[in-house]
């Protein structure tokens, strides 16, 4: 049973009580997985479409930057399309972004039409927001909750009642009422009625990224259609939006400044925990995050699903609660840097607060990502909406420093080679970057060096091979025939990427096989035996996962191991395999497969693919290693033939001793023993008498466990082992 | 690499050459190892790959992987001769990220085993890393199973097993209740019935290769 108790007021229940919220994309999304439908909640709330936010007044130029929640251009190949344009603009090129984004197009000449699902239209690569007016959306949200059963009761919240493990027991109301319960969720906002009562609660202050701390709002009647978009402005000292709705309009001011009567202060923070114990503080009970990324909805919604997956059926689930506020942090700090980005990086030179602001030091995770942007324009992998972060730190007006260093194949690819050499030392002094490690010397690298000719080293220099196409790098590889392959195994897990080679080429060529996952025998208890297949099991059915659904039937019964439920699993009992089909409806699609193949053949193989694209073998064993003055980089090694081979990239492929990252960096090793006990292996191959399984076969022995990989030409055997108790077994070490 | 036999190396040949498929085709080939990882990857202008790098064992095939994973994230921070050390720096944390996430994947098959004798008895009882302990924790209770970033090993993986060592959750997601159980039964005995059938319809994997990428007599 659910009861809501509504404690009426200004809602602020999401933070900041804006009269209309704008959503990032997610919010629609969300709204589908709930259940809610979108025309029906558009039409009884008045709300509409925003496709991105227009930032006025963010740097000295007069013309608006648009944000739009789209894709923005295309990529080309691994190519980020931001690199793409840095290209572009380097070589003095004007490129306006807004031209490459539906998104942006549609809302400047004021059309909009859903996204269709038709993947290959370019229409697809848009997504959009929401604008709904907080009231109606909220009537809108009440009215389907109480269909649902949900009891609401008004009244204000006195106190809460606490169990002597710290746990809610029940709210009292200022009416004298006692409501009961197991859980509770605290929409409060800042006043934070229920989650402040507990003993564990803790708010920290972010204001130091956030300086923003007054608000406020107006709302009136719509004079005309509404916008398709979000118009944020900086102001002297903060920010003003304006966004409209089927019949509203509303302007918010936020920004830093004392008591003046006709503001709200607010601050920008978050609770250290946001789950504690059966207590859940949702909206801008958990944090406050300034809104002008438009983050607030998003935040709440984001926090319910995440809630729904962890949902406890006990008021215990510290296991839970430890979960969600994990990653309910990391989310927050991503909105929280991402929003502090808009003030870090601003534009508006001379502005006394947007000045300090800029001089602020940012996070470490902020400012690691600013630098790495700064001077490649990459974007870390830790963030999900790339194309979010590079609109907005390119808000200040400034170029990027210098386009990406891959390129691509062929001629045209050389005029692009020479980078500005200026842009590339000016962030070394920004203070960003300013290790010892930025040397003087800028400039594409022109030699890589790859010491080890392994799998290891011949893989890199095959992959590696398509940087010589800027036609400055080279890339030379010594190998020393005394040292063998050694260690790398002979299968693989499912990612293995062909470089654009033909997979069946690559089977025949390797003698290989087909693995769709690997069998354990014995290593649970003598007996037991088990797949750990590649693909999914089953399909997941109403957003709830399959492997839950089949423990719910278990507990109800049900027979039907789980391997029976997974396509590569009942392959693998049959010896059969299939490649998936291409029709996107056959249930094949949910095989996964690897590969299992000859390492030596396959060292051979790929020595030719890049022997044939340019790459340098040179054979003999490495004596010594030059190290530069002063910075230590490895600068030379040479050959017992006397042979000397400079470069300015190193890739040390030599094996367990690591020649140059550990004999010559003393780079330090961490050590896993205690983890992962075995320290010796045996390999040999063998005969095949068996039939060719479709995947590979671990084995418990007492001191380790023996793996069987079936080749096309024969076996590939070997048993890993913890020598300590092959040796008790063996009654002592002679060596 | 290769150093001088002990007898704990004869025992353990003789284990091995025991347990073959056919004739063994050379002289078992011994390595030494010390499980775990360089600490920095990336040094200076030096990136190792491969064993170089640090050393997991085999039970997963993981190895091939982390070259290759090495490799496609040293192309996305491809250095310039200034060698930034944010490029480095960002390296080194999705590698060690990527580290941890298969070793404890990996750890999980030795924490989580029932057998009998001190090897087996010891690993089932050693301390494990934290980010494992919550990983099992969540399991064990109610089947709960998220993915983190880059993650390598998928959901059924974990699935496949941490079930397969014995680990069956004790409850199941409250979501579950909302469906209904008849529905889901049926809907999950005709997946079963889909599966074998498609299955059964797959040639012999000897036969794929015979006629789709034969490697010929060597």
């Amino acid at each position: 049973m659910i009861t809501i108790v509504d404690t009426g007021g200004i809602d602020d229940s999401l933070g900041l009580p804006l009269p209309i919220e704008t959503t990032l994309p997610s919010v629609p999304k969300f709204h589908r997985a709930f259940g809610l439908d979108e025309d029906q909640l558009l039409a009884k709330s008045g709300g509409s479409f925003t496709l991105g936010r227009a930032m006025s007044n963010w740097t000295s130029s007069p013309a608006p930057s648009f944000h739009p929640y789209s894709e923005t251009g295309a990529n080309l190949g691994p190519v980020g399309f931001h690199h793409l344009v840095a290209r572009k603009r380097s070589g003095g090129e004007a490129v306006n972004l807004a031209n490459y984004s539906v998104a942006a197009l549609c809302a400047q000449s004021g059309r909009f039409a859903r996204p269709p699902a038709d993947l290959r239209s370019v229409l697809s690569t848009m997504g959009y927001g929401l604008h709904l007016e907080t009231s109606s959306y909220r009537s809108f949200l009440k009215e389907v909750a109480l269909a649902g059963g949900v009891r609401a009761i008004g009244g204000s919240v006195a106190d809460a009642e606490l169990s002597a493990r710290n746990q809610i027991r029940a709210v009292r109301l200022e009416s004298g009422e006692k409501i009961v319960g197991d859980l509770f969720l605290d929409c409060s906002g800042p006043s934070r009625v229920l989650i402040s009562k507990l003993p564990d609660a803790q708010f920290e202050d972010w204001s130091n990224l956030l300086p923003c701390n007054r608000f406020a709002a107006s709302i009136r009647d719509a004079a005309e259609a509404p916008l398709a978009y979000t118009h944020i402005d900086a102001t002297s000292d903060g920010w003003q939006s304006f966004a409209s709705t089927q019949n509203v309009s509303a302007q918010a001011d936020v920004y830093c400044g004392d008591a003046d009567g006709q503001s709200t202060p607010f601050v920008s923070g978050r609770m250290v925990r946001s789950w504690i114990g059966n207590c859940v503080a949702i909206g801008g009970a958990a944090a406050v995050i300034d809104p002008i990324a438009s983050t607030q909805l998003h935040l709440a919604a984001s926090s319910i699903a995440r809630f729904l997956k962890l949902l406890p059926d006990n008021i215990s689930a510290t296991a839970e609660a430890n979960e969600y506020n994990r990653q309910f942090a990391e989310e927050l700090e991503n909105a929280r840097d991402y929003a502090a980005l808009h003030y870090r990086r601003n534009g508006k030179f001379g502005v006394p607060f947007w000045d300090s602001c800029r001089r602020k030091n940012a996070l470490l995770r902020l400012a690691h990502k600013v630098a790495l942007y700064e001077s490649t324009g990459r974007l870390a992998r830790l963030v999900r909406r790339a194309g979010y972060y590079a609109a907005a730190l390119r808000c200040d007006g400034r170029c990027d420093r210098r386009p990406a260093s891959v390129r691509f194949h062929g001629s045209s690819a050389k005029h692009n080679v020479e980078r500005g050499r200026n842009a590339a030392t000016a962030s070394c002094l920004s203070g960003t970057v300013n290790e010892s490690e930025c040397m003087s010397d800028s400039g594409p690298i022109r030699h890589i060096v790859i010491v080890g000719g392994g799998t290891a080293g011949w893989m890199a220099a095959a992959a590696l091979s398509r940087m010589q196409a800027n036609g400055v790098t080279k890339i030379t590889l010594v190998e020393s025939d005394e040292i063998g392959i050694v260690g790398v195994g002979e299968a693989t897990i499912p990612p293995i990427k062909m470089l654009g080679i033909n997979e069946n080429e690559f089977v025949a060529r390797t003698q290989g096989s087909f693995k769709l996952g690997i069998e354990f025998d014995g290593l649970e208890r003598d007996g037991s035996k088990y797949l750990h297949p590649f693909g999914a099991y089953g399909s997941d059915i109403n957003g709830v996962k399959f492997h839950q659904i089949w423990l719910r039937l278990r507990s109800l019964g049900f027979k039907a191991p789980l391997a029976d439920l997974n396509l590569g699993s009942v392959a693998a009992k049959y010896g059969a395999f299939d490649r998936p089909s291409p029709d996107r409806r056959s249930i094949t699609l949910t095989i996964d497969y690897a590969f299992h193949f000859d390492a030596g053949l396959y060292a051979r193989f790929l020595r030719e693919y890049s022997e044939a694209r340019g790459v340098v073998r040179r054979e003999g064993k490495i004596i010594r290693v030059e190290q530069r003055e002063p910075d230590g980089f490895v600068g030379a090694v040479e050959t017992e033939r006397g042979e000397r081979i400079e470069g300015d990239l190193f890739i040390d492929c030599s094996g367990f001793r690591g020649l140059l990252i550990e004999d010559t960096l003393k780079t330090g090793y961490e050590d896993w023993t205690h983890w992962l006990p075995c320290d010796r292996a045996l390999a040999v191959p063998s005969a095949r008498t068996e039939p060719l399984l479709p995947y590979t076969r671990s084995t418990a022995r007492s001191a380790g466990w023996q793996w069987r990989i079936p080749l096309q030409h024969r076996t590939g055997n070997g048993y890993v082992y913890c020598s300590e108790f092959e040796r008790r077994r063996g009654g002592g070490d002679i060596a | 690499m290769c150093i001088a036999a002990s007898l704990s190396d004869d025992e353990a040949a003789a284990t091995l050459l025991d347990n073959l498929d056919g004739e063994a085709l050379a002289e078992p080939r011994p390595l030494r190892f010390v499980t775990g990882r360089r600490k920095q990857a990336w040094n200076k202008n030096v990136v190792s790959l491969g064993l170089a790098s640090g050393f997991m064992e085999p039970l997963e095939s993981t190895s091939i992987h982390m070259v290759q994973a090495g490799i496609s994230k040293l192309l996305a921070l491809f250095p310039d001769r200034r060698f930034a050390a944010h490029e480095r720096d960002e390296y080194n944390r999705l590698t060690a990220l990527q580290w941890e996430q298969t070793r404890d994947f990996l750890i999980c098959h030795y924490k989580l085993n029932n057998r009998k004798g001190p090897f087996w008895e010891r690993c089932a009882h050693m301390q494990i890393p934290e980010s494992l302990t919550r990983k099992l924790e969540l399991f064990r209770d109610r089947g709960r199973l998220f993915r983190y970033e880059d993650e390598l090993f998928s959901d059924a993986s974990w699935t496949a097993v941490m079930m397969g060592q014995g680990l069956m959750p004790s409850g199941h997601d409250p979501l579950a209740d909302t469906l209904n159980p008849d529905e889901i039964g049926h809907m999950v005995g005709k997946m079963a019935a889909l599966f074998d059938g498609a299955a059964r319809a797959m040639p012999p994997h000897a036969e794929f290769i015979a006629q789709n990428c034969a490697g010929g007599r060597v």
